[in-house]
């Protein structure tokens, strides 16, 4: 078995920061809703008119080249695990999004290239994806990126959120981001990806849809918040310890050092470590959060969190960390890492 | 160990039924799993390779609401170790997604498991649009990770660098309220062209390289118009009975196109035990996937 590891992290966030207050201010009903204080989240970041999930997805993974020791001529795969493909106010279905990419960052020709949809579960598809193609051998290394264009979906809500209980009230706690990570096989005892697991429980595949909307000229997403954040939270311990085991690990001697969370809000993520701690009956970890800055950034949200923890040195080198992922369809998922050194000694 | 294909199916739409490319989706899949007397609980990955969603739905995956409407594992028992479970996600690359998802399943399954890739498009508005270009049929593919030499090797990607081709889009604001039942194609006029010139280039390079005897090859390849596969034919020297073409019959079934061949073949008996099948998928980027399958 190959040392499979995250090689390198990248990030992109547009500069034009949102309050919440400002954003509250631009709903059409008037609405009775204290957002910053059920959620958390002071600020979210969104795109400029000149940006699109083209554009951030590449600044996100030329970061990420920055950070690594290949350059875009070396990538084996490039895989886009966006869940918006918005450019132009057109959403793509074709060409791929991840053809796109690979032109503006000039990789090889024959370089491997698709998009996953996998909701929030996105950019973790593409490490299991990847994590499995270099175990085979057919690969020796591919990025993963995502430009995330939510401000989009987040106005269609302004306009049509009219209570608290609204199913697109979610949509409010979103923010734009792009993300990108090399995945490769050259990890060690201190730097590797030691475990990774999925499962869709889709009995509850429609409790968050996205789709236009029927009211107004736009993209929504229709979120039954508390049950799909019910049925996530009673399940990820299970899923988690089960995933371990069969990895041959326990959960209190993997000694995690952090943990990471899907970033809906921070009430969402106390609740989350609150059933860890009952299911595991010990404290967790300290969480790294990125939602009071950047709300949900939707599929990139872990690696947010993961890149500025590492950045602000929160997650100090050789840390062990555990990410958990919640994401419509439902998809639970979970990834056991080492950093060793990722995006420390070589972007000083 | 080999990825081999154990059953494909179609479940084709038609005027009188639901133009729903979900339940369209859905209904493959019965067919596929009740053909091989195969457990639904058995499927470990359910890979969505379709484009065109109803209602232009982009969360959560297709592929989780397939699995849905499907019945698979709907709810495994996370706390008993021995439950089985099932993993959903889209992989979409026009009309190469089949081969991508194929290389991608191949190194995630395990020997005896076995995944489904499902492709299943129609207009979003669930209707019989004429604007809409594709075939209107789901097609469902059984694998099964064996210990094996036959079935799917040599994996070949290829794509140009000035995007090219067909492009296909929800214009948000444009449609107005309409978006769940818009989607907008531009074809340019040369496409076929360029992208025939592109596919026969790549399979040369590709016959060159596996020193493939096309004489005793069959082959499988994307259908986007009668002209692209008879210049293809034509130009590699493929004799004309060792390709099936449906064109006439489908017209373009695009991401479905291997699923849809795979199927035919089965009903009318043209894969044989033995055969060499080359597969080739072309389409928007200009993208070309290629690979070989051992029956």
């Amino acid at each position: 078995m190959n040392n499979v590891r995250f090689e390198s992290l990248g990030l992109y966030l547009p500069s034009n920061v949102v309050t919440t207050k400002d954003l509250l201010k631009k709903t059409k009903n008037e609405l009775e809703i204290d957002l910053e204080r059920i959620t958390g989240i002071e600020s979210r970041r969104f795109k400029s008119d000149e940006e699109n999930c083209l554009s951030m997805a590449v600044s996100a993974a030329e970061d990420c080249l920055k950070n690594s020791i290949y350059e875009a001529k070396d990538l084996d795969v490039i895989i886009n695990a966006s869940i918006t493909r918005i450019k132009n106010d057109r959403h793509y279905f074709e060409p791929s999004l991840s053809h796109a990419i690979k032109e503006a960052l000039g990789t090889k020709n024959d370089v491997l290239h698709f998009d996953i949809s996998n909701a929030c579960a996105g950019m973790f598809t593409g490490a299991y994806i990847l994590q499995n193609m270099i175990n085979s051998g057919k690969i020796k290394n591919g990025m993963v990126v995502s430009g995330e264009s939510f401000a989009d979906i987040s106005r269609t809500a302004l306009l049509e959120v009219r209570e608290k209980i609204d199913l697109q009230f979610a949509s409010l706690t979103f923010g734009d981001s792009g993300a990108a990570f090399i995945i490769d096989a050259n990890g060690d005892d201190n730097e590797s990806i030691d475990m990774m697991d999925f499962v869709t429980v889709a009995e509850y595949a429609d409790l968050c849809v996205g789709m236009p909307s029927m009211d107004n000229p736009g993209l929504a997403i229709y979120t039954k918040t508390k049950d799909i954040h019910e049925q996530n939270i009673k399940r990820w311990p299970f899923f988690v310890d089960r995933a371990l085991k069969k990895n041959g690990m326990e959960y209190a001697s993997a000694d995690f050092d952090f943990i990471i969370s899907h970033q809906t809000s921070v009430r969402a993520i106390e609740s989350f470590l609150s059933a860890g701690e009952a299911y595991f009956k010990t404290p967790m970890p300290p969480a790294m959060y990125s939602v009071q800055d950047f709300g949900n950034t939707t599929s990139t949200t872990h690696f947010v969190a993961l890149y500025n923890s590492i950045k602000e040195k929160k997650i100090k080198p050789n840390s062990r960390g555990l990410l958990v992922g919640n994401a419509s369809g439902i998809v639970i998922s979970c990834i056991a890492m080492k950093t060793g050194n990722l995006n420390s000694s070589r972007s000083e | 160990m080999g990825i081999v294909i154990k059953n494909a199916s179609l479940s084709l739409l038609n005027d009188d039924d639901s133009m729903s490319s979900l339940r369209n989706a859905a209904s493959a899949i019965k067919r596929c799993l009740e053909e091989s007397n195969t457990k639904s609980e058995d499927i470990s990955l359910l890979v969505n390779i379709g484009l065109y969603n109803d209602k232009n739905l982009y969360e959560p995956s297709y592929a989780s609401l397939i699995q849905m409407k499907s019945g698979i594992n709907l709810n495994p028992d996370l706390n008993d170790t021995g439950s089985k479970m099932t993993f959903s996600f889209d992989l979409t690359n026009g009309s190469c997604g089949f081969l991508n998802a194929v290389n991608v399943i191949d190194s995630m399954l395990h020997e005896n498991e076995q995944a489904i890739i499902i492709s299943s498009n129609n207009h979003p508005s669930e209707n019989q649009n004429e604007s809409f270009p594709f075939s209107r049929l789901g097609s469902a593919v059984l694998l099964e990770k064996k210990n094996t030499r036959k079935g799917f090797k040599d994996f070949f990607y290829d794509s140009k660098n000035k995007s090219n081709g067909i492009k296909s889009y929800l214009d948000i604001y444009n449609s107005g309220t309409e978006g769940r039942n818009s989607v907008t194609f531009k074809i340019p006029k040369k496409y076929n062209n360029k992208l025939s010139e592109f596919t026969i280039q790549k399979i040369k390079e590709y016959i060159a390289m596996h020193d493939l005897d096309v004489s005793k090859t069959k082959l499988f390849i994307s259908q986007p118009s009668e002209d692209f596969v008879k210049t293809v034919i034509e130009e590699i020297g493929f004799n004309e009975y060792s390709v099936l073409n449906i064109y006439k019959e489908y017209g373009d079934a695009h991401s479905s196109i291997v699923g849809l061949l795979f199927s035919k073949s089965k009903s009318s008996g043209f894969l044989k035990p033995g055969d060499t099948v080359l597969i080739v998928t072309a389409g928007s980027g200009l993208t070309v996937s290629i690979s070989t399958y051992e029956v």
